[in-house]
């Protein structure tokens, strides 16, 4: 089983099945910034509290829409472990990550990850979609990385 | 008394370096850029300086002085406007021999006043470097490209806006403890990378930083690409700005997102509404694009990033006024008149 964040991945995305109100109950008093965007998902709480879970959770009213974890929370995170546990992604997407990185996208587990070849770089859990759901609703291209 | 605050760097005067002594030092040993040593000469500038002192500027210039060859004429006869120059080991393209000489003076100057090698090869071994995992003949493709004259000019000019912190004037800057984060620029035809999971050249690419060996790249597309700048001499400059700013700017980068609304980290943005955006859309990519474009605006459209960035600004002036140290308090020791004394 792949860890990441301190998580088994399928405590992960465990956490997509509990509610807003759960959520703060296991974690505590998480901040909400509120009316925020995550790449394309615009007018989402973003909750957070780095002391407690090193994730970002961006809800719309009572739904989660993403689980976001940045590269400062994934230094334990094994690359091929976790396309051992995934298998191949749906796509591999230009990723902001970086010049050579690569976001791989898994929808139908609700679960992308960008890498360097060599690194996680970030996270992203959500809701099980299509891939077009996907790329239209989430992700934000960030075009050729020109210099 | 001696001074604690080191002195002004000296600058050398400008010279010329010639193609074979060039080769010759190549030839022998693998030229090797100093571990961030401000100031420590590139052995090949270090030869033709020392060649100046012992045998002067003119004797210098005249070991030097290649003019075009028989059949480099014969081709501008027939209307090709500029000849391929080796030029201090770099093939340069010029139109002239004073071209020629001035290519030569810009690579001995990059290196004896910023510590910075002009050199493909290490540029070529960077790109090699961050490709390590790629399939062995598209590796073997990654080659160098002869320089246009206008590109090294225009890397003079960028480099003299980090001028207080790079080189010997390093040292005497607030970055003094901290390595120097570039020593070495070439020019490579195109970008080999990752792109969707699979290695490709990058034919769009105007230029790179390598952080592992401190070196930039820049690419042929760099030659007409104007993203930015109409003018095709501004634009390189400009991008080669961006490039040092990848490097030169690292250490700014945490607070760089700490002080901005706009991201959340380096990778993401906040999402935020009201914050200042990045002053291009270059710039969204993540923190470190958009430091760097802020760099190149800064440097050379400072009125557009005032304007559309005033917050953004404001970071750079801090950036860039904080080079320099703060004065001792109640100012520096008077010092004898005499000029000698003053540095015993």
């Amino acid at each position: 089983m792949s860890r990441v964040a301190g998580y088994e991945l399928a405590d992960l995305l465990a956490l997509r099945e509990l509610s807003r109100d759960e959520l703060e109950a296991r974690f505590g008093g998480l901040e909400t910034d509120p009316d925020v965007g995550y790449e394309r998902i615009s007018g989402v709480d973003r909750l957070h509290d780095p002391s407690a879970f090193p994730g970002h959770f961006y809800f719309h009213g009572e739904d989660l829409q993403m689980l976001y974890v940045p590269r400062s929370a994934l230094a334990d995170a094994d690359l091929d472990e976790l396309e051992r546990e995934l298998g191949e992604p749906a796509a591999k997407l230009r990723s902001r990550t970086g010049e050579d990185s690569s976001l791989f996208v898994y929808p139908d587990h609700g679960v992308a990850f960008a890498t360097d070849g060599e690194h996680i770089e970030i996270l992203e859990i959500f809701p099980p979609t299509t891939l077009d759901e996907y790329v239209s609703g989430i992700y934000k291209d960030p075009g050729d990385f020109i210099r | 008394m001696r001074l604690t605050r080191p002195l002004p760097p000296t600058r050398l005067a400008p010279v010329s370096v010639p193609a074979r002594e060039r080769d010759e030092a190549r030839a022998g040993a693998e030229r090797v850029a100093p571990p961030a040593a401000a100031g420590r000469l590139d052995p090949t500038a270090a030869h033709v300086i020392a060649l100046q002192q012992t045998a002067g500027n003119r004797a210098v210039a005249g070991l030097i002085a290649r003019a075009p060859t028989f059949l480099d004429r014969v081709g501008m006869f027939f209307g090709k406007k500029t000849y391929l120059a080796t030029v201090a080991g770099e093939e340069v393209h010029v139109a002239s021999e004073a071209e020629e000489k001035d290519a030569a003076r810009i690579i001995a100057a990059i290196s004896s006043t910023y510590g910075i090698d002009v050199s493909s090869v290490k540029a070529m071994k960077a790109l090699k470097g961050a490709n390590k995992s790629a399939p062995k003949d598209l590796v073997d493709k990654i080659a160098k490209r002869p320089w246009l004259y206008k590109e090294l000019q225009a890397i003079e000019r960028a480099l003299a806006h980090y001028a207080p912190i790079l080189g010997k004037a390093r040292a005497g800057s607030t970055r003094a403890a901290a390595p120097q984060e570039l020593v070495a620029v070439g020019k490579l035809e195109e970008r080999l990378g990752e792109k969707a999971g699979k290695t490709v050249f990058k034919p769009t690419v105007m230029g790179t930083y390598f952080s592992a060996s401190q070196t930039f790249a820049m690419y042929k597309h760099g030659e007409t690409a104007t993203p930015d700048f109409s003018d095709i001499d501004k634009q390189i400059e400009g991008t080669a700005i961006h490039e040092i700013a990848h490097g030169i700017f690292q250490y700014a980068e945490a607070d760089f997102v700490k002080t901005f609304d706009y991201w959340l980290d380096e990778d993401t943005a906040s999402g935020k509404k009201g914050a200042e955006p990045p002053p291009t859309d270059y710039g969204q990519t993540s923190a470190a694009e958009d430091l760097a474009e802020c760099a190149m605006l800064y440097f050379l459209d400072r009125p557009r990033l005032e304007k559309d960035c005033p917050l953004r600004t404001a970071f750079m002036d801090k950036l860039v006024k904080g080079w320099e140290p703060e004065p001792l308090k109640g100012g520096w020791p008077e010092q004898p008149k005499d000029a000698e004394t003053a540095i015993a």
